[in-house]
């Protein structure tokens, strides 16, 4: 028994804990390895991690393109039912208009000569007008010719209503508010040409910049044009104030290119609209020169005016139909290639592109096939691959293989479309392939228990060739159509094989998604 | 290249920084006793190793391309482990840090008892101590570190460390005495 001094102990335990060894315990490397593929992404998690944005991108083209056209339908719905609010306006209007125009007709029809006509004149718009180039033949009371300028006013608001063209169906309600207003005026006997002739000048000829008015600025109230069938609507006459005051006024007439007077006739109506004496015109000097409303040729008015009372267009029909029957078509894709052995170390994706040509042998059948080029990264334990036995091979027993192949693929598959809609499809896709080995490269990896210090043997080049009918496809998968001959389609599929392939005669498992787009130029 | 860094060993460093996982597994295999067996003496139980082992391989694989191949692997790799020991015992084992244990009898142990003790049981003695005790015994006796840069790992004074030393070795040397008695004992009966 010894008292063990300290760099005695030092020395013991020292020497213990540089010469200790403890085995290696495979399990402690494999949660290491599980570790590695969660950080390299080689989970299916992380494999998700990694090309989740590609997946994404994958989804939301197709929703996109979806979401794009619902709107789109949408779209079409709207501007139906905005057609039908126009028309519905027009109805409405047109009752009204239908109501007066055709006690207007009765009158003419008649001969008979009633103030009262003169109101309900007011009510008619500048079509019945253009219709009726008769009613400036009767008599017409002063409140008649008010009403009848209140007419050409509210004509020239419902022009610039059909001139602005697209901001009638928005404006329509509006109008047709104002036209209520003015009918319960009127209807109410209430005679104010001046504030409404203002309020129409005011709403209808607003200055605008010089740069974009025609007319210098100011808004040319269409019917203001004598020439085109303008000015000389206000020219009506009124028998009985005609009468009364013996005056005629604004019987001139105004030329377009004399768009200044023009204007100064309408500011001269402004000022002068309180004095019926002057702005009253006889019709009779009208006579003959019935007004002719071009619309197309009124100033401002630059694109065909619409007709209300049109029937709207019958929605347009889609040229996609779920009848659709291809005769053939080709497809182009790209898929990421997930290859492995015994669908266990899944390596880094290599990629794959295809192009294939399908053919419809009975409706929804196709048969399937072309060409697809993939670049395979694998590895396996040695006891996966079966080594031809030469002698210049290490006397060493391999730990593991990587291998990377570029394959040529000629897939023979049918495809069954298990469902059709007008823009989607559902399909199923089986077959097989066979395999062209282009060119392989193996690593090999041994340990020589002699030799802490592991080797790796540099490995095999070359390639090997056809492999016939080596793997049976199944796929399934979503085709979205973007139009009649051109769709979208995302497919996952796996390959299982029927034969070892390759130099190291591995059964190869490869899994991926295709991401395809079709073209049909032939339809049944 | 440096002789302490073979050819073989720069080929599966050079796999690693590709993230090759088989030249990942072959390195880990390689190097697992020697790792493993400087984990061991930094903690109580071979799981705990284990965990600070792979702990340090995943800082050698993802901090491989900061590794300087003109020095050798080897003290780097010690150097992981070593550091990753000691982040370990900082965030689990800080509240054991310094228990005072009483300090054991001068005593005496049979040197044939001794030379008959495996490398194993003589490490396992080492895991046996407190934390504090034990670290600061790996760092100092083993791996060579001074007092003052235990105490600067540890966050104690230089004393402390010098103490905990001396307790260390207090405390094997009854342990040894302890097994000594057993196994007198054994070979009486």
């Amino acid at each position: 028994m010894i008292e063990l001094p300290d760099d005695e102990l030092d020395k013991l335990f020292r020497k213990s804990s540089e010469e200790l060894d403890p085995t290696y315990e495979p399990d402690d490397w494999n949660d290491l390895r599980k570790r590695l593929d969660q950080q390299d992404g080689r989970t299916p998690a992380g494999w998700w991690r990694k090309w989740w944005p590609l997946g994404v991108l994958a989804l939301l083209i197709p929703a996109g393109i979806l979401l794009y056209s619902v709107e789109g339908e949408n779209r079409g719905k709207g501007e139906g039912r905005k057609e039908k609010l126009g028309v519905a306006g027009s109805e409405e209007n047109g009752v009204e208009r239908n109501e007066t125009s055709g006690v207007a007709r009765k009158e003419a029809n008649n001969g008979e000569k009633e103030e009262g006509g003169n109101e309900r004149g007011v009510k008619r718009d500048g079509s019945d007008i253009v219709r009726e180039p008769g009613v400036a033949d009767s008599e017409r009371s002063r409140e008649g010719a008010e009403g009848t300028r209140k007419e050409n006013a509210s004509v020239a608001n419902g022009n610039r209503l059909v001139d602005n063209g697209n901001k009638v169906v928005a404006s329509n309600k509006k109008d047709i508010n104002r036209n209520k207003l003015k009918t319960s005026e009127k209807e109410a006997g209430k005679s104010s040409s001046k504030s409404e002739l203002n309020a129409a000048v005011g709403k209808g000829s607003k200055t605008l910049p010089r740069s974009r008015s025609k007319a210098g600025g100011v808004y040319l109230e269409p019917n203001r044009s004598k020439v085109e069938g303008g000015d000389g609507a206000l020219s009506l006459k009124s028998d009985a104030n005609a009468g009364d005051n013996g005056t005629k006024a604004l019987g001139r007439e105004i030329s377009p290119p004399h768009r200044a007077d023009q204007q100064a006739a309408a500011s001269e109506l402004l000022t002068k609209a309180d004095e019926p004496a002057r702005t009253l015109i006889f019709a009779s000097e009208l006579n003959g020169k019935a007004l002719k409303w071009n619309a197309l040729a009124l100033p401002g008015i630059s694109e065909p005016v619409y007709e209300l009372a049109e029937p709207p267009a019958p929605p347009k029909r889609s040229s996609l139909s779920a009848e659709d029957q291809p005769l053939w078509a080709v497809r182009f894709g790209y898929s990421p290639d997930l290859s492995t052995v015994g669908l266990k170390n899944f390596s880094k994706p290599g990629t794959s592109v295809s192009l294939l040509v399908e053919y419809s042998v009975l409706p929804r059948l196709y048969l399937q096939s072309g060409a697809v080029w993939s670049r395979k990264d694998y590895s396996a334990s040695a006891e996966a691959y079966q080594l031809p036995k030469h002698g210049y091979y290490p006397p060493l027993k391999l730990s593991g293989i990587d291998g990377v192949c570029k394959v040529l693929e000629i897939p023979l598959n049918v495809r069954y479309d298990i469902a059709s809609g007008e823009r989607s499809r559902w399909f199923a896709t089986g077959g097989f392939s066979s395999y062209h080995m282009n060119s392989e490269k193996y690593k090999y990896y041994y340990k020589d228990p002699n030799d802490p210090n592991a080797e790796k043997w540099p490995g095999w080049k070359g390639n090997t060739g056809w492999y016939l009918f080596s793997h049976a496809n199944v796929s399934a998968g979503y085709e979205y159509r973007i139009s009649r001959k051109l769709s979208l389609l995302a497919e996952p599929s796996i390959r299982m094989p029927l034969k070892r392939v390759g130099y190291g005669k591995v059964n190869l498992i490869t899994t991926g998604l295709w991401l395809s787009v079709r073209y049909t130029p032939v339809f049944k | 290249m440096p002789e302490y860094n073979s050819a073989v060993l720069q080929e599966l460093l050079d796999g690693c920084l590709k993230k090759n996982r088989r030249s990942q597994e072959l390195l880990y295999k390689q190097f697992y006793g020697y790792a493993m067996s400087i984990c061991l003496r930094y903690t109580r139980s071979r799981e705990e190793a284990k965990e600070i082992l792979n702990d340090g391989f995943l800082k050698v694989f993802t901090k491989l391309d900061s590794f300087d191949a003109n020095r050798p692997f080897k003290t780097w790799l010690s150097r992981i482990m070593i550091n990753t020991a000691l982040d370990h015992y900082r965030q689990e084992v800080r509240r054991d840090v310094f228990d005072d244990v009483e300090v054991a009898e001068q005593v005496s142990v049979d040197e044939t008892v001794i030379s008959k003790l495996s490398h194993d049981e003589l490490v396992g003695l080492i895991q046996r101590l407190t934390p504090a005790y034990r670290l600061v015994f790996s760092l100092s006796v083993i791996d060579g570190y001074t007092h003052e840069e235990i105490a600067e790992q540890l966050s104690i004074s230089v004393g402390a460390s010098k103490s905990n030393l001396s307790r260390a070795r207090e405390k094997l040397r009854e342990m040894l005495s302890k097994i000594n008695i057993d196994d007198y004992d054994r070979v009486a009966r």
